[in-house]
């Protein structure tokens, strides 16, 4: 059956993103894509979509959201106290919406991004090669109060053992594990102490980057040629503050790479947000 | 960089000779390794493998990229014309940095229009050129208080850069001018019309012919002029 997804709020920051835009970085694209590439997976597995299929990334304040066909639903990653109709609904399993139920949230419990994956295949914009919503590329950044986003051949499934476990260490770890950078060697006495032994603060994020901060870190004042930054990637800024770099990073810079984070960590950094602490540990 | 990523970095200054060299690489890669490769991007000195690691670990792929034949001194590249209008209009800043800068208006639009610059590659935003070459008596700080907003098509100069913004974005650098043409079009694959390693060079237009190529462009008629 097909159906529209019609957002009667978007809540505060939600977009359709899939696994990432890549091939066009060489002309200065960054690559986009969900912030938590594992649970938007997960959320498709679920039920039974591609592992990269879109999916809607919800960030902290939930969106309203009417089904006019029944699909098969599931969200994964952050808890933001789902309610269809409602009444609350389970995470990280399968939900089966009926014609003119409205999905909502309510407060934000654990995590900072859900991933809300539908048994249909979305009928979104799809620009060079990719759902991934962004700036400049797509005709929006993100959904829109009033938004529709339809869906094809939605079916409902079995909700019967379909709940996967998730491991509540996933999201309150402190720990990120890093490789060292290109520009790992920058790094003098002090700056290791204070990278490897000392909590990390972090500050203002977005979709972009997160900044991380700690007074004791001794800045600097070497400048690299631009080069290649990716996801990831942890910058060193002359102030001394470090800047991880997410999904939608332009695809160069010209601060000391110093850290690169291990895919699994950019997605549990993606799940927190300011006065979070973290601390680093060379994979 | 991790375990899907592999960084090629070349030693030594920013170079015309780098450029070609690394273009050449980034088109053998793209042409001989294209199965294993998921892109590759280039930056002043450097290029950047994202590679499917469940195809190749980095060992192998090291192995496959020596194996490639290089032969950048025979890399074609191409030399384009880009027109730019340098009308007070168009070039908000362009009174203040003669006068800084203590040349002429004419002085100024001869030397930005002389040099062949180097396309390096693409950065910052998309279809944003990094160009090598800029006169040094062109180089000039860049501003203090950025502009929140300057509109697509803006030639400009920062630092002892100089450069087109493809579309409207803030900005902190001097702009000199507009191009009429578009840089980065999503509805056309490639997206940008010139490669790394080409070389552009400014050609200074009236503001009537400005508006000619800008009514071509929106028609779809415009063609990407040799230099």
């Amino acid at each position: 059956m097909n159906g529209t997804m019609i957002f009667h709020k978007a809540g505060l920051q939600s977009s359709i993103q899939d696994m990432g835009r890549y091939g066009y970085r060489k002309y200065g694209v960054p690559l986009s894509g969900s912030m938590d590439q594992n649970s938007a997976i997960r959320a498709n597995l679920i039920v039974g979509n591609e592992p990269g299929a879109p999916v809607v990334e919800i960030t902290v304040v939930g969106p309203q959201i009417e089904f006019t066909s029944d699909a098969t639903i599931a969200l994964v990653g952050a808890d933001l106290t789902p309610k269809l109709d409602k009444k609350p609904i389970s995470l990280n399993t399968r939900v089966n919406v009926l014609k003119g139920q409205v999905l909502e949230f309510g407060k934000c419990k654990y995590g900072i991004r859900a991933y809300l994956s539908i048994a249909a295949t979305l009928q979104s914009e799809k620009v060079m090669n990719s759902f991934s919503q962004y700036s400049g590329i797509t005709s929006d950044h993100q959904l829109r109060n009033g938004d529709q986003v339809g869906y094809m051949n939605g079916k409902l499934m079995s909700e019967a053992s379909s709940a996967i476990k998730i491991d509540k260490k996933y999201f309150n770890t402190k720990k990120l594990e890093v490789f060292p950078g290109p520009e790992f060697n920058l790094l003098g006495k002090d700056q290791l102490k204070s990278v490897f032994d000392q909590d990390w603060t972090i500050g203002p994020n977005n979709r972009m980057g997160y900044q991380l901060n700690n007074k004791l870190m001794p800045g600097h004042t070497r400048e690299i040629i631009t080069t290649q930054t990716i996801p990831g990637t942890i910058q060193l800024t002359p102030a001394g503050k470090l800047l991880a770099l997410m999904r939608d990073a332009q695809v160069t810079g010209g601060y000391p790479r110093i850290l690169q984070l291990s895919e699994l960590s950019i997605n549990q950094l993606a799940q927190k947000t300011e006065r979070s602490i973290v601390r680093f540990k060379i994979a | 960089m991790d375990e899907s990523n592999l960084l090629m970095e070349w030693p030594g200054a920013i170079s015309k000779e780098i450029m070609v060299e690394i273009a050449a690489w980034q088109h053998a890669i793209e042409k001989d390794l294209g199965k294993i490769i998921i892109e590759c991007f280039a930056a002043y000195r450097s290029l950047l493998i994202t590679y499917d690691h469940q195809q190749i670990d980095e060992e192998n792929l090291e192995i496959e990229l020596l194996k490639l034949q290089i032969n950048h001194k025979k890399f074609r590249t191409r030399k384009w014309a880009v027109p730019v209008c340098y009308d007070e209009s168009l070039a908000p800043d362009l009174a203040k940095v003669c006068e800084e800068k203590k040349l002429s208006k004419r002085k100024v639009i001869k030397l930005h229009t002389s040099d062949l610059y180097d396309i390096h590659f693409y950065g910052f935003l998309p279809g944003f050129m990094y160009l090598g070459g800029l006169d040094e008596k062109l180089h000039h700080p860049r501003k203090t208080n950025p502009d929140s907003s300057l509109p697509a098509g803006s030639v400009a100069i920062g630092g002892s850069q100089t450069g087109i913004y493809p579309t409207s974005s803030p900005g902190g650098w001097h702009v000199v001018g507009n191009t009429p043409i578009k840089l980065f079009d999503i509805k056309i694959d490639p997206p940008c019309p010139f490669k790394p390693g080409d070389q552009i060079k400014f050609k200074s237009v009236s503001i009537k012919e400005y508006n000619k190529i800008k009514k071509e462009v929106e028609s779809g008629t415009y063609k990407f002029q040799k230099a």
